[in-house]
C-alpha cells in the first residue's frame, strides 16, 4: 500500500450523453464529495479521451492523488489505458478502481433515472473504500519457449508451419490423416487460372518434409495441453502406423498382395484401398500405414496363430512391424496454430436431390477427383451407372448452403467450383457438351474470379438462376428436374445424364475436439471464433493460441494461404517479445495459515496449485503464477484463509460491500 | 422431335427444346456480339421506353432466350415488335451485348419464315405502295396548303417514275416478296 493517507480522485463520465442524459452527474459530485478521503470528483464528457487523460495526470499531480476511480464505463473498455494514464503520472496502475455507470446503470435504468442516479451513488461508495484498500502490484514476467505447435497438415498448416521455420522457430506440425496434403492436394486444377493443384502444393509438402525446422508428426493427434500462453505443454499421441518410417522404402510392393479391400479415402470413397497402404504418389511422407480397422492380420491374429501377413512376406525393406503400439510425445511451446480445416457438407441430408439414391448424382468433391488424372477414373468424367461420358451435365448450387434446415451460410466456394468445373468439361471433355448451372446467386468475388465468370459464359455453359426443389430419375436412368427461371420468368425442364450437387464446408468433428481441448469459442455454425472478425482474424481469445484456414469458416486456398501467413507472423510477433507479461491478479499462500488439506488443489480449474515438501511432514500450497487465472475459487475454499487473490482481497471486497451498503 | 425437344432443357410454358439450328442461325443474324456473355443485370430492361408502354417486351428475357435457343420464345413471340429500336440497351450493357441486336434478328428470321404481325405487314405494305412508311395523309395536306407549300411534296407521291423505282428495289431485294400483301390471305 503506497504511503500515507488515501487521497481519492473520482472522475465522472458523462460518455457523450449515454450516463449523463440518465444519471444526474451533478447530484453524483456532491455526494461524492463528502466521503471520507475523496480530495477530488471532476466531470468530464469522455474520460477516456486523450486530453482527458491529460487532465487526469494533472489532477494526480495538482491534488496528490495516490487513488484513483474512473466512473464511466464497463471495465472492459479502456482498461489497459487508464492504467497506463495511472503510470504516466507515476502512480502503480493496480491503484485504480473502476465503477461501471452506464452497462450497470444509465442504459439498464433508462426509465427511472432517480434510481439510476442512486445506484451509481451507491457503487461509487463501494469504489472510493475498496479503493482506498488497493496495493501496488507489479505484473509477472515469465520467459518464453520459441516453439510451436501447428495442428492440422492442409495447405493452411503447411504454409504456416514453413513460414515459422523460415522465421527460424521449430515447429511441430500435427497431422491425424498418414499424409499431409489435406482437401487441396485431392484437387485437380484450382480457380480462376486452373493451374494445376498438385503441381504447386507437392513442392511445399517436400519442402515441408526436408526442413530442419520442422519435425513432422503426421498419423497424430493433440491429446492434451497443459501450461499457458508462451509456455504450453502438448501431448501428441503417435498412433501406429506399423510400419517403421524409417525403413520403408515407398515401393508399395505392400499394396499389391493386401487381400482387403475399402472405400478409399483419397478419391472420396468412389473406388477401393487396402488395408496397408499409400494414400497418393506424392504422400509426405511417403511410407506406407495399415490401417487398423480393416487389417486381418491385425483383427484376427491369435498367438501362435497369425492371420494372413502376406504384407510381411513382400516387403523387401522389412519395415512392417505389427508389434507397433501407440506412443505419446510431449513438447514445449511458446504458441499452437489452429488449422485443423473443415470436411464437405453430406449431400444425404437433401435426399430431395438425388444424392445416395441414383448412381449419377454426384457431389462436386467426387467430380473434382473424377476429373483428376490420378483420380479413380483416370481423368475421364463418366456417368458413374453407365461408364459413358454424359452428354449433358447439370449444376445444381448451394447444396446445404444458405439453408436454415442445414448451413445458413454461404459457402463461398460453391459457384466459383462450379464455373472451374463447367469450363474443365467445355475445355477437357467435348465443347459440345451441354453445361447448365443453376444457381441463385452468382457469388465470384475474389481476384479475377468475375473474369473467370465471363470466360465460362463465353464458352456457352447456360446458366439458369433458379434452383431445383428435385431431381428425379426416368425409366431409362437418365435425371430430370424442373426448375424456374427468374430471368426469363419460364419454367424448364432439364434432363440430364449426370447432375453434380455443389456442396459447402461444414465444421469438422476435429474443431469440436480441438476447442475442448483448449476452451475456445465456437460460433453458431460450429466453427472456430476469431477473436474479432474484422481486426484479429487469426487469433483467439486465449493468449499463444493462433488459427487460420477453413477450421473459422468456409474459405478457398488463397484465403486458407493469407490467414495461415497471417497467422504465422502474428505467432511470431508474439514470440519475438521473449518473454510473457501476465497480470498479477493470482493467488497468494500465506504458508504459516496454510494447513496443507489440499482443497485449493481440488477446486483449481487450471492445475495451479502444487503441495511444496516444507520437510518434517509439513506440507503447503504452492501457487504456479503463470497458470493461475486469479479466479479466486481456492481463496474462497480455504479453511484457514490461507489464501488471498490479488487485487481482490478480503478486505478490498468487504470494504467495497460496505461501502456499498452504507445506511441500508 | 421438335415437341420432345432433345436432351438438355425444354421450355415448359412452349413445351419446346432447345433448337441448336436456331441457335446457330440466330448467331450469324446477331453477328459480332455475345450473348452468351449476358449475366441478366437487366439494366436494358430497366431503361427500355418499349416496355414501359408495352409490359411484355423485356430485352433481358429475349437474350435469355436467345442464349438458350428457344426459337418460339423468340420468332413466335409477337413482344420481338414492341422494341422501337432505340439502341438504349447497347448503351447500358455492361457486358456489350445488344440486344437490339438480338431482337433485330431474331425479327429477319421471324419475316423469313413469313411470321411478321399484321401491323409491321400493314406498314411494309405502305412503302410497296406510296414509298412512305407513313404516307403524306389529307390532314397534312390541308396543313401544308395552309403554309403555302404544295399539297403533295416532292417525293415519290409527286413521281410516279421514283415509285415504280422504289417498287423495283424492293421486289429485287425480296422484300416485296416476304412482307408484300400478296402473302396475306
Amino acid at each position: 500500500m503506497p504511503a500515507g493517507a488515501p487521497r481519492v480522485g473520482v472522475f465522472l463520465c458523462k460518455c457523450g450523453g449515454n450516463i449523463s442524459d440518465f444519471v444526474d452527474l451533478e447530484a453524483v459530485k456532491s455526494a461524492v464529495e463528502k466521503l471520507d478521503g475523496v480530495v477530488a470528483v471532476e466531470v468530464d464528457e469522455h474520460w477516456c479521451s486523450s486530453p482527458a487523460g491529460k487532465r487526469i495526470r494533472e489532477a494526480i499531480k495538482e491534488k496528490n492523488l495516490n487513488r484513483v476511480v474512473i466512473v464511466a464505463c464497463t471495465l472492459n473498455m479502456h482498461q489497459p489505458h487508464f492504467m497506463e494514464v495511472l503510470q504516466e503520472a507515476g502512480l502503480n496502475p493496480y491503484l485504480l478502481e473502476r465503477v461501471n455507470a452506464r452497462e450497470q446503470c444509465s442504459w439498464v435504468h433508462k426509465d427511472s433515472p432517480r434510481e439510476a442516479t442512486e445506484k451509481v451513488i451507491d457503487l461509487v461508495r463501494g469504489g472510493v473504500a475498496r479503493a482506498k484498500h488497493l496495493s501496488e502490484l507489479s505484473p509477472i514476467v515469465e520467459k518464453l519457449n520459441r516453439n510451436v505447435v501447428v495442428v492440422g497438415g492442409g495447405v493452411a498448416g503447411i504454409i504456416a508451419s514453413l513460414e515459422l521455420a523460415y522465421g527460424g522457430h521449430r515447429v511441430f506440425l500435427v497431422e491425424k490423416s498418414p499424409t499431409i496434403g489435406g482437401r487441396m492436394a485431392k484437387f485437380s486444377k484450382v480457380f480462376p487460372s486452373l493451374d494445376c493443384a498438385s503441381c504447386i502444393l507437392t513442392p511445399r509438402m517436400a519442402e515441408v518434409e526436408s526442413h530442419k525446422n520442422i519435425t513432422l508428426l503426421t498419423y497424430s493427434e493433440v491429446q492434451e495441453v497443459s501450461g499457458s500462453a508462451g509456455n504450453f505443454r502438448v501431448k501428441i499421441l503417435r498412433k501406429p502406423r506399423y510400419v517403421d518410417p524409417a525403413l520403408c522404402t515407398g515401393c508399395r510392393d505392400c499394396t499389391t498382395v493386401c487381400p482387403v479391400k475399402v472405400p478409399n479415402e483419397w478419391n472420396v470413397g468412389m473406388d477401393k484401398r487396402t488395408a496397408i497402404y499409400i494414400p497418393f504418389p506424392e504422400a509426405v511422407p511417403r511410407v506406407a500405414t495399415v490401417d487398423e480397422a480393416s487389417c486381418l492380420y491385425l483383427k484376427h491374429s491369435r498367438p501362435g496363430k497369425p492371420v494372413c501377413g502376406k504384407c510381411l512376406e513382400v516387403c523387401r525393406a522389412k519395415a512392417i512391424n505389427f508389434d507397433m503400439k501407440p506412443e505419446v510425445l510431449e513438447v514445449e511451446a511458446g504458441a499452437i496454430l489452429i488449422a485443423v480445416g473443415s470436411e464437405v457438407f453430406d449431400a444425404r441430408k437433401v435426399p430431395q436431390l438425388g444424392y445416395g439414391l441414383y448412381k449419377n448424382v454426384i457431389t462436386s468433391m467426387e467430380f473434382e477427383r473424377m476429373i483428376n488424372s490420378d483420380g479413380p477414373t483416370g481423368g475421364k468424367v463418366v456417368n458413374p451407372a453407365t461408364g459413358e461420358t454424359p452428354k449433358v451435365v447439370a449444376f445444381i448450387q448451394c447444396v446445404g448452403s444458405r439453408d436454415e434446415k442445414y448451413n445458413p451460410y454461404c459457402c463461398r466456394i460453391g459457384c466459383t467450383a462450379s464455373l472451374k468445373h463447367a469450363s474443365l468439361l467445355k475445355e477437357y471433355v467435348s465443347k459440345d457438351i451441354d453445361v447448365y448451372i443453376c444457381y441463385n446467386d452468382m457469388r465470384t468475388v475474389g481476384k479475377g474470379f468475375e473474369e473467370f465468370y465471363r470466360r465460362v459464359r463465353d464458352m456457352g455453359v447456360k446458366f439458369i438462376r433458379g434452383l431445383p426443389s428435385e431431381v428425379k430419375q426416368k425409366p431409362d436412368g437418365s435425371l430430370t428436374f424442373n426448375v424456374f427461371d427468374t430471368t426469363t420468368e419460364t419454367l424448364y425442364e432439364v434432363n440430364a445424364d449426370l447432375v453434380v450437387l455443389a456442396i459447402g464446408l461444414v465444421p469438422s468433428p476435429d474443431i469440436e475436439k480441438v476447442a475442448k481441448l483448449l476452451k475456445l469459442s465456437r460460433g453458431h455454425d460450429g466453427f472456430l471464433l476469431e477473436a474479432h472478425e474484422k481486426l484479429r482474424p487469426v487469433e483467439t481469445l486465449s493468449d499463444g493460441i493462433f488459427v487460420a484456414g477453413s477450421c473459422l469458416g468456409p474459405m478457398d486456398i488463397h484465403d486458407a494461404t493469407s490467414e495461415a501467413m497471417g497467422a504465422a507472423s502474428k505467432v511470431m510477433g508474439f514470440l519475438a517479445a521473449g518473454e510473457i507479461v501476465k497480470e498479477p491478479i493470482v493467488a497468494k499462500v500465506n504458508e504459516d495459515l496454510c494447513s496443507g488439506c489440499r482443497v485449493c488443489v481440488s477446486v483449481c480449474p487450471f492445475d495451479a496449485i502444487k503441495m511444496e515438501d516444507k520437510g518434517e511432514g509439513k506440507f503447503v500450497a504452492k501457487v504456479d503464477e503463470v497458470l493461475c487465472k486469479g479466479c479466486g475459487l481456492c481463496a474462497a475454499s480455504c479453511p484457514t484463509a490461507a489464501v488471498t487473490t490479488q487485487h481482490f482481497t478480503d478486505e478490498q471486497i468487504r470494504s467495497q460491500v460496505r461501502g456499498i451498503l452504507v445506511g441500508v | 422431335m421438335k415437341k420432345e425437344g432433345r436432351k438438355g432443357l425444354r421450355d415448359l410454358f412452349s413445351m419446346q427444346g432447345e433448337d441448336p439450328e436456331f441457335l446457330r442461325e440466330l448467331r450469324r443474324e446477331i453477328g459480332e456480339q455475345e450473348p452468351d456473355a449476358c449475366f441478366q443485370c437487366m439494366r436494358c430492361t430497366s431503361g427500355c421506353d418499349a416496355f414501359k408502354f408495352q409490359k411484355g417486351y423485356k430485352p433481358h428475357q429475349l437474350v435469355g432466350f436467345a442464349r438458350l435457343g428457344l426459337k418460339e420464345r423468340m420468332v413466335g413471340s409477337e413482344v420481338i415488335w414492341s422494341c422501337t429500336t432505340c439502341s438504349y440497351c447497347r448503351e447500358v450493357c455492361p457486358q456489350r451485348v445488344a440486344p437490339v441486336d438480338v431482337v433485330k434478328a431474331a425479327r429477319r428470321l421471324a419475316v423469313r419464315e413469313g411470321r411478321a404481325v399484321e401491323d409491321h405487314r400493314k406498314i411494309a405494305g405502305y412503302l410497296i405502295r406510296t414509298g412512305h412508311l407513313v404516307p403524306v395523309s389529307e390532314t397534312v395536306k390541308e396543313l401544308r396548303e395552309k403554309l403555302g407549300l404544295p399539297g403533295t411534296p416532292p417525293t415519290t407521291h409527286a413521281s410516279q417514275k421514283a415509285l415504280e423505282e422504289v417498287g423495283e428495289l424492293l421486289r429485287r431485294t425480296g422484300f416485296a416478296r416476304l412482307l408484300g400483301e400478296e402473302k396475306d390471305g
